[in-house]
């Protein structure tokens, strides 16, 4: 299992970095396996809310399609609710 | 030592009201009617009356929403809620798998990257702040 930085994460969505791209095309495919707890899903969202060169909706439809992408990741393992739960106790 | 003390608070109330000023020249504002006791209404116009501080009510909900904002989503146990509602939404998007991969390129194009660095930095200060904060 391939635990990512919160780094690879917001440059695999946004960035032009092929590794981090690849990475996460990877995870998508089910290819490699990883996981990602609630504190970095939060820096993610943090950091997109932080974008430079997008406008606040922008901001908005890039968490959303974040999120959705990480919805449809075969490779992501772990139900997000019971980690929101452990996040939120 | 008491008049500089004094000085300094007309100082902060003068940069205060040309803050105001700036404020109401350049941002668009919204009228909203909101119901309250009649005892709290009657306490904040006294506090009005009293201290001068603000001038007139609107500023004072103005600011009190302003600070009940920032110190709600400052609490942990919301972020998680929100994050939570967020990927309920997203587990409902109808977007194909194309679709979202073509905006995802668009948004890219958009973004500087050489800021982007900076600001996963900065999100992870203010996450860990956040977390400091909670234990």
């Amino acid at each position: 299992m391939k635990i990512l930085d919160t780094n690879l994460w917001v440059f695999g969505m946004l960035g032009t970095n092929s590794r981090a791209e690849h990475l996460l095309d990877e995870i998508e495919r089910g290819e490699t396996v990883s996981a990602i707890n609630a504190y970095m899903l939060q820096e993610a969202l943090e950091a997109f809310d932080r974008t430079p060169g997008l406008t606040p909706e922008e901001r908005d439809e890039v968490k959303t399609l974040f999120l959705t992408r990480l919805t449809r990741m075969t490779g992501l393992i772990e139900a997000f609710e019971s980690r929101c739960r452990r996040f939120a106790a | 030592m008491g008049v500089v003390g004094y000085c300094s608070f007309e100082r902060a109330l003068s940069h205060r009201l040309l803050l105001l000023c700036y404020d109401s020249i350049t941002v668009k504002y919204a009228n909203v009617s909101v119901k309250f006791p009649e005892e709290l209404n009657q306490e904040l116009e006294r506090f009005l009356d009293e201290t001068g501080v603000y001038t007139n009510k609107s500023e004072f909900i103005k600011e009190a929403v302003r600070r009940h904002l920032v110190e709600l989503n400052n609490e942990p146990a919301l972020s998680a809620l929100r994050i939570e509602r967020l990927l309920a939404r997203a587990e409902q998007h109808s977007v194909s798998d194309d679709e979202l991969l073509d905006r995802l390129e668009d948004l890219r194009d958009q973004v500087d990257q050489a800021a982007l660095a900076d600001a996963v930095e900065s999100a992870r200060e203010a996450t860990a702040d956040e977390f400091a904060e909670q234990s």
